[in-house]
Order: C-alpha cells, then sequence, then structure tokens
C-alpha cells in the first residue's frame, strides 16, 4: 500500500537496487562499456574508407590472417628476444647498483644523480646517436629496452633500501650479522615490494621502448609488422600489432601486480597505502 | 675469588660525545662508573635524553664510548657478540618472518644448524607463552606478543646479559602488567642478568634490585638498593608494601631534585 502512496519513492529504491547491483559487479560495466564502444566503433567503421579507418571485425579477421600465415607469431618472436634480452639485463643491473646506493652514501653522492637524470631524460633522443653505436639490428633494440626499463629498478630498489628502518638494520648488528647477512636477510627482503614496484614500472616501459626501437631501426618484429601493414594501406592489419602491444603492456604490469601482491603479502598490513 | 664473584660488567669513568647537526660538541655520558654482578637485574631510569639508551647501546656493543671503561666478563667491549643481546623498544621483528622465524635471527647468526635451530626457537616461544602464536607474522600479532617474540629472540642466542630498552612503553597498563610478572619469573628461573632501561618507576622498583638513576647532565647520579626479597611472586601485593612506596617515593624525589638543579643551571648559564 505505501508504495502505491509513495511513487517517488518507490522509483529511487529501484534506482537504487540498480545502482547496488552494479555495485557490486564493477566488472559488468567494464564489460557492458567495452561492447558498446565496439559496436559503435564497428557500426560507424563499416561505412568508412576502409584504407583510413577500420572496424573491430575486420580487425579480427586480419589477426586471423595474420596468425595463419604465421607472420604474427613470427614478428612476436622477434619481438621477445630483445624484450628478454634487455629487461633481463635491466634486472641484473638495476637491483645491485640500486642496492649499493642505498646501502652506501659515497655511491650514493657520488653516482645517483646520473640515474635520476637518466630516468628523466627522454631516450628517444639519443636514438640516432644509439644507432650510430650499435647499428640497427638485435643489440641496439637490447640496449634501447634496458637503458628504458633499467632506471625505475634502479631507482625504486634505491628507495627501497633508503626505506629499511635503521633499527632493524641495528638488530642485525646486535645479532652479529655479518655485513652480508644484513643484506640478505634483512635489506633485501624488507627493501622487495619497492624492487618489485621498479620491475613492474620497468616491464611497462619496456613494450615502448621496444615499440620504439623497431619502428625507428630496422623493420622486424611486431613494429616492423606494423609498419609494413600500414605502407600497404592494409588500416585493419595496422590495428593488429598494435593491439598485440597493448595487450602485451597490459599481461606484462598485471602479471608483476600479482607478483607484488603474492611476494610480499605483510606489505599491504604494515604500510598501508604505500606507493 | 671465584670467577662468579668477578662483576660481568665493568664500567669505568665512560664519556660520551656526540657533535650535533650544527657542529657543536655535546656530552652524553660524562664519567659513569659501576658494576653489575652476574644474575642482577638493574633497572636504568633518568629523564628523556639523559643518555639511557646511549649507555645501553655502548654496552651492547653499538657505536663506541669516546673514552673510559666498557667491560663485559672481563674483555673489553668490542662490537656485538652473542654474550650480549637486546631487547629493542618496538620489538623490531622482521615483518615478513613468523613468530618463530624471528626467533631464529639470532641463532642463524650464531651458526647453529637448521634443525637444531627450529627446535631452540620453538623452546623459546614456548617459555614466553606464543605456542599457539608461533606461526603468526608480526602484523598478526598484538603489541605485547610481539615484545614476547623479542624477548625470546634475544632469550634463544643465550646471552649472559640480557639488555632492554623501554620495551614495555608502549604497551597498555594491563598487558605490560602481565609482561612484568613473566619478566620477573624468566629472570628468577634463568638467572640472566639484566639491565632494563625504563621511565616507569613503579615498574623499576618491582623488577630491579637496584636502580641506577642517571642526571640529566649524563652522570650516575646514585644506586638505589630495592631490598625487596624473591621470588617476586605477587607483584599486585608488593605495591601495597611501604618498602616498595618508600623505594618509588625516594626514587621520584631524587629526580625531581636532578631536574630542579638541571633547570636552575640552565637558567644560570642562560
Amino acid at each position: 500500500m505505501s508504495d502505491v502512496q509513495k511513487p517517488a519513492q518507490h522509483h529511487a529504491g529501484g534506482f537504487a537496487r540498480v545502482s547496488a547491483f552494479f555495485k557490486r559487479r564493477r566488472w559488468l560495466l567494464s564489460i557492458l562499456s567495452l561492447v558498446l564502444l565496439l559496436g559503435i566503433w564497428e557500426i560507424g567503421g563499416r561505412g568508412g574508407n576502409p584504407f583510413l579507418t577500420s572496424h573491430p571485425s575486420a580487425i579480427f579477421k586480419a589477426l586471423v590472417d595474420q596468425i595463419s600465415s604465421g607472420q604474427l607469431p613470427n614478428a612476436f618472436l622477434q619481438s621477445l628476444q630483445p624484450l628478454v634480452l634487455g629487461y633481463g639485463l635491466a634486472i641484473l643491473f638495476g637491483i645491485p647498483i640500486g642496492l649499493l646506493l642505498g646501502r652506501y652514501w659515497a655511491a650514493e653522492a657520488s653516482f645517483g644523480y646520473y640515474f635520476i637524470g637518466l630516468d628523466a631524460t627522454p631516450l628517444v633522443a639519443f636514438l640516432p646517436l644509439f644507432i650510430l653505436w650499435f647499428g640497427l639490428h638485435l643489440t641496439v633494440k637490447v640496449v634501447i629496452v634496458f637503458l628504458f626499463s633499467m632506471t625505475p629498478i634502479v631507482i625504486n630498489t634505491w628507495m627501497g633500501v633508503k626505506g629499511v628502518p635503521r633499527t632493524l638494520v641495528e638488530v642485525g648488528k646486535s645479532f652479529v650479522g655479518s655485513e652480508s647477512f644484513i643484506t640478505h636477510k634483512i635489506v633485501l627482503p624488507y627493501a622487495l615490494p619497492s624492487i618489485i614496484t621498479g620491475l613492474r614500472l620497468g616491464i611497462g616501459r619496456v613494450v615502448i621502448a621496444m615499440a620504439i626501437a623497431e619502428l625507428f631501426t630496422a623493420l622486424s618484429g611486431l613494429g616492423g609488422l606494423l609498419l609494413k601493414r600500414s605502407e600497404d594501406y592494409d588500416t585493419a592489419g595496422t590495428f593488429v600489432p598494435a593491439l598485440v602491444f597493448m595487450l602485451m603492456g597490459i599481461a606484462s604490469v598485471g602479471l608483476l601486480g600479482w607478483l607484488e601482491r603474492r611476494i610480499a603479502p605483510w606489505h599491504k598490513a604494515t604500510s598501508a597505502g604505500n606507493e | 675469588m671465584t670467577h662468579s664473584d668477578k662483576p660481568i660488567l665493568r664500567v669505568r669513568d665512560v664519556i660520551h660525545e656526540v657533535v650535533s647537526p650544527e657542529g657543536a660538541t655535546v656530552r652524553i655520558l660524562n664519567g659513569v662508573s659501576f658494576d653489575v654482578a652476574r644474575g642482577e637485574f638493574i633497572a636504568l631510569t633518568g629523564q628523556s635524553g639523559c643518555g639511557k639508551t646511549t649507555l645501553l647501546r655502548l654496552l651492547l656493543g653499538i657505536g663506541k664510548a669516546t673514552s673510559g671503561v666498557l667491560e663485559s666478563a672481563g674483555q673489553p667491549i668490542r662490537g656485538c657478540d652473542h654474550s650480549r643481546a637486546m631487547v629493542f623498544q618496538n620489538a623490531e621483528l622482521l615483518p615478513w618472518r613468523t613468530a618463530l622465524g624471528n626467533v631464529t635471527l639470532g641463532l642463524e647468526t650464531k651458526g647453529v644448524p637448521r634443525k637444531e635451530r627450529d627446535q631452540i626457537a620453538r623452546r623459546y616461544i614456548d617459555l614466553v607463552g606464543l605456542a599457539s602464536a608461533a606461526t603468526r607474522r608480526p602484523d598478526q600479532l598484538s603489541g605485547g606478543m610481539r615484545q614476547r617474540v623479542g624477548l625470546a629472540r634475544a632469550l634463544a642466542v643465550d646471552p649472559d646479559l640480557l639488555l632492554m630498552d623501554e620495551p614495555f612503553g608502549a604497551l597498555d597498563a594491563h598487558t605490560r602488567e602481565a609482561l612484568q610478572e613473566e619478566l620477573i619469573r624468566l629472570h628468577e628461573q634463568m638467572k640472566k642478568t639484566i639491565i632494563f632501561v625504563t621511565h616507569d618507576l613503579d615498574e623499576a622498583v618491582l623488577l630491579a634490585d637496584r636502580v641506577m638513576v642517571l642526571s640529566p647532565r649524563g652522570q650516575l647520579a646514585e644506586i638505589v638498593d630495592i631490598p625487596i626479597a624473591r621470588p617476586r611472586s605477587d607483584p599486585e601485593f608488593l605495591r601495597t608494601t611501604p618498602l616498595f612506596s618508600e623505594k618509588r617515593y625516594y626514587i621520584w624525589k631524587l629526580m625531581k631534585r636532578l631536574e630542579a638543579e638541571a633547570a636552575g643551571r640552565a637558567r644560570v648559564s642562560a
């Protein structure tokens, strides 16, 4: 009865119910938005000039073509090589360098600003020089990926190590821990969440660095495929490697984010809201 | 003189100076001398900034005195060793390790084999009453429990001398009383020598055989004997006895006087 007498409130209640429904299922809104966007793109794109625009179904067809012809898998594997090598080297050098900078004030005072500077430099500006020095093939790509992704690893490791409370290092000293014991059992574990944040920021740059390297140097990998498709005015085909770049970026950052939460579950509890 | 009659700690004319950020030399400890006998419980008290923690750190072996003698079991103190262990103010546990893992820390540096390490750690976790929480991480423990882990970690290396830096200062009254009782029991049972820094006179008188009072100038103003018989099995009752009140009041008055003297001196020099 009261519902009939107060229709306005009933309406508000219905809206609140819908709102509550979506609030508990946020992913549903994300999917809805994506479906809507793709739908509009599909309908709008179909009427357009295929040399200038494309639409989802054509891109999907190009994707299937590029996979079945082996173009995409080949390009992907070609891209993976400098990515893995460059990022691997960045980890290999970045963490120890960051550890040294954080642990020893003399190292920090002598070399710290190089890395801050390097991090702030748009490395693309040096690309012509890199090509001059390292040629057009694998080496230059590895160097670019390495330089792009190393600085966040160095800086985050450095800051993480600096953030280790002095008293905790003193605990190690008080129990007669050697320098190596303190580094391995206290400093590195404490800095681990920060190091992984560095790895996550680093890998976010890796995909960007790889795309730049491939577009500006020898045509190979996904970047090369992208350029070739666009030179053939194959707009749908151009979208495919671009989307793969995007997915690689999302997947790698997501993976590291997951690792971040898994490796240091104590971190969230002790320093909520950090980062 | 038998070996056990020798003082476990001998401190003579210790002066410690630090350079402030402004470049001025500040004297933290100014000619401190005392002996501690094996098995004694010493409380160390005094105003904030009078050098209690500095003295404790020198005894531990972190930092070096500007001048003077610090000997542990007849040997000059040079750096840390396993004969002295510290219980830190805020426990300072490794947050990624379980309670048990934290207790093994000192055993790892001592070179105890892994299997034995776990056995010893478990024994000390039991001793401080945390058997049921052995696998919890520090963020899953209460403040009192964390401090118990800190105590177990220090005891596990089987030190001759236990240094405790205001270990119960941050705990609520109820938890603090429980831990005080526990510490009295452990001390009487294990015969460890303990130096315990505290601001709380009640705590000092309840726990200690002697209370050392540092003056604001970093001098040892007085060592007050607390002739309350052991075992001190009923702290609640002890607090009501005339001897307890008398000692507590005596130290309180002493500290008031030192404070007034220091304030007077400051006024004169200003």
